[in-house]
C-alpha cells in the first residue's frame, strides 16, 4: 500500500481500512483462492480507489518532487539516496494505475504473473505487457525530465 | 513465440528470471538481429539498473508495532460497531423491501391509470356514437319529412291537375314505400353506424314504370328540383 499511494499518512489510513475490511469480510472468504491473494486484492482495490480519488493531488505532488530534484541538482553533483527515492516516487506516481499496481506487485512484492493476474482479475499475458510498459515508461519519464543526470550515463553504459 | 510476447519477457530476461531455454535463445537471437528489440532491451536495462539503486522510503521501525493495536482499537470502537450493523441492515433487508414496495406502488398506479384510460375512451366512444346516431336520425327524419312534403305536394298537384284516383293511389304507394325504409342499427366495421335497409322485394323502377307518363315526368321534374 505504501508503494502504491506513496504518501505515508494515506498509506496508514488505507492499511487500516484494508484490515478492517478483511475483518468484516472474512466470513465471505470461500477459500477458492489463496488467502494472501485475497488480502492483496483488497489492498490493491483500496489503493487504486484512493489513487483515482486523489489523482489531481498526486499530479501536483509529482510536479513538486520534480521541481525539488531539479533545484537540488544544480547544487550537488552526486545524487544521494533520498533524491533517488524521490525521483523514483515521481516516476511511479506518473504511471497509469494498472501499470503501477503490476509494477509494485512484480518488482517489490516479487509475485508471479499468475498471482498478479488473480489479484487484479486480469489475464497473465496482459500482466506481462503491463510490466514491460511500466518499466519502459519509468525509463521514459526519467529521461524526459532529465531530473536525474546519472540516468543518462547508465543508459549510455548499457547501450555500449 | 511472437516478437511481442518475447518483448514482454524482456524484464524477466534482464533480471535472470527466464527459465525456459527456448525463450532465452529466441530473445538472444532477436537482440542480435532486430534493432528495435535491442532498443527495448537497452531502455529496460537502464530502468532496472536505476531501480536497483533507488529505494522507496520505508515506514519507520515502530510503524508495524503500532499498526495492529491501531486497527484493533478502531474495530472495537463503539462508533465503528454502531455504524456497521445499520449499514448492513439497510443493504440486507431494508433496501430490497423498499424496492419491492416501490414496484408494487408503481404497478398499482400503472394499472389504475390504464383502467381510467379505458373507461374514458369507452365513454368517449359511446358519446361519439350517440352523437352520430342522433345526427343520422335527424337527417333521416328531415329527409322523410321532405319526402312526405314533396309527395303531398305532388298529390295536391295531381288532384288539381287530373283528379285521377289512380294517380293518388300511386302517390300513396310511393309515400308508403318511402316510409317503409327502415333504419336499422346494424354492426358494420365500426359497429355503431346505422345503415338504411330496403325491403328486398321492393323495386322502385317497377313502381315508377307502372305510373302514367305524365306522372313519371312530374316525378322526374320534382326530383331534379329536389336538390338531394
Amino acid at each position: 500500500v505504501r508503494k502504491m499511494v506513496l504518501d505515508h499518512d494515506d498509506a496508514d489510513d488505507i492499511t487500516q481500512e484494508v484490515f478492517i475490511k478483511l475483518h468484516d469480510s472474512l466470513k465471505e472468504f470461500r477459500g477458492d483462492s489463496k488467502f494472501f491473494t485475497y488480502v492483496y486484492r483488497i489492498a490493491m482495490n483500496h489503493s487504486l480507489n484512493h489513487i483515482k480519488r486523489s489523482s489531481k493531488i498526486n499530479n501536483r505532488k509529482v510536479d513538486l518532487l520534480k521541481a525539488d530534484l531539479i533545484r537540488n541538482n544544480h547544487i550537488e553533483e552526486n545524487i544521494d539516496a533520498k533524491k533517488k527515492s524521490s525521483l523514483l516516487e515521481a516516476a511511479i506516481s506518473s504511471l497509469p494505475e494498472q501499470q503501477r499496481a503490476v509494477f509494485n506487485l512484480r518488482y517489490y512484492e516479487n509475485l508471479s504473473y499468475d498471482e498478479i493476474a488473480e489479484i487484479l482479475n486480469r489475464s497473465t499475458g496482459g500482466m506481462k505487457a503491463n510490466y514491460f510498459h511500466a518499466l519502459k515508461n519509468i525509463g521514459k519519464i526519467l529521461k524526459r525530465d532529465k531530473a536525474y543526470p546519472g540516468y543518462e550515463e547508465i543508459l549510455d553504459l548499457n547501450t555500449k | 513465440m511472437k516478437k511481442e510476447e518475447l518483448r514482454n519477457e524482456l524484464p524477466d530476461f534482464i533480471n535472470g528470471k527466464v527459465i525456459d531455454e527456448k525463450i532465452k535463445e529466441e530473445i538472444v537471437f532477436l537482440l542480435k538481429t532486430d534493432e528495435e528489440f535491442k532498443k527495448y532491451y537497452d531502455e529496460l536495462s537502464s530502468s532496472i539498473n536505476f531501480l536497483s539503486k533507488a529505494e522507496l522510503n520505508s515506514p519507520p521501525d515502530f510503524y508495524f508495532n503500532n499498526l495492529s493495536a491501531k486497527i484493533n482499537r478502531k474495530i472495537s470502537s463503539p462508533e465503528y460497531k454502531k455504524v456497521k450493523p445499520s449499514w448492513k441492515k439497510i443493504f440486507q433487508y431494508i433496501a430490497p423491501a423498499a424496492a419491492i414496495v416501490l414496484i408494487f406502488i408503481f404497478l398499482f398506479f400503472n394499472n389504475r391509470d390504464e383502467a381510467n384510460l379505458d373507461l374514458r375512451s369507452n365513454d368517449n366512444i359511446e358519446i361519439e356514437t350517440e352523437k352520430i346516431t342522433e345526427q343520422k336520425f335527424e337527417e333521416n327524419k328531415s329527409n322523410e319529412a321532405g319526402q312526405d312534403m314533396e309527395i303531398i305536394k305532388n298529390d295536391d298537384r295531381e288532384i288539381r291537375n287530373s283528379n285521377s284516383v289512380v294517380n293518388r293511389k300511386s302517390g300513396n304507394i310511393a309515400s308508403e314505400n318511402l316510409n317503409n325504409i327502415n333504419i336499422v342499427e346494424a354492426e358494420n366495421e365500426t359497429g355503431f353506424y346505422p345503415i338504411i335497409d330496403l325491403d328486398d322485394n321492393y323495386l322502385i323502377e317497377d313502381e315508377f314504370e307502372s305510373l302514367p307518363p305524365n306522372q313519371q315526368q312530374e316525378i322526374l321534374y320534382n326530383l331534379s328540383k329536389a336538390d338531394l
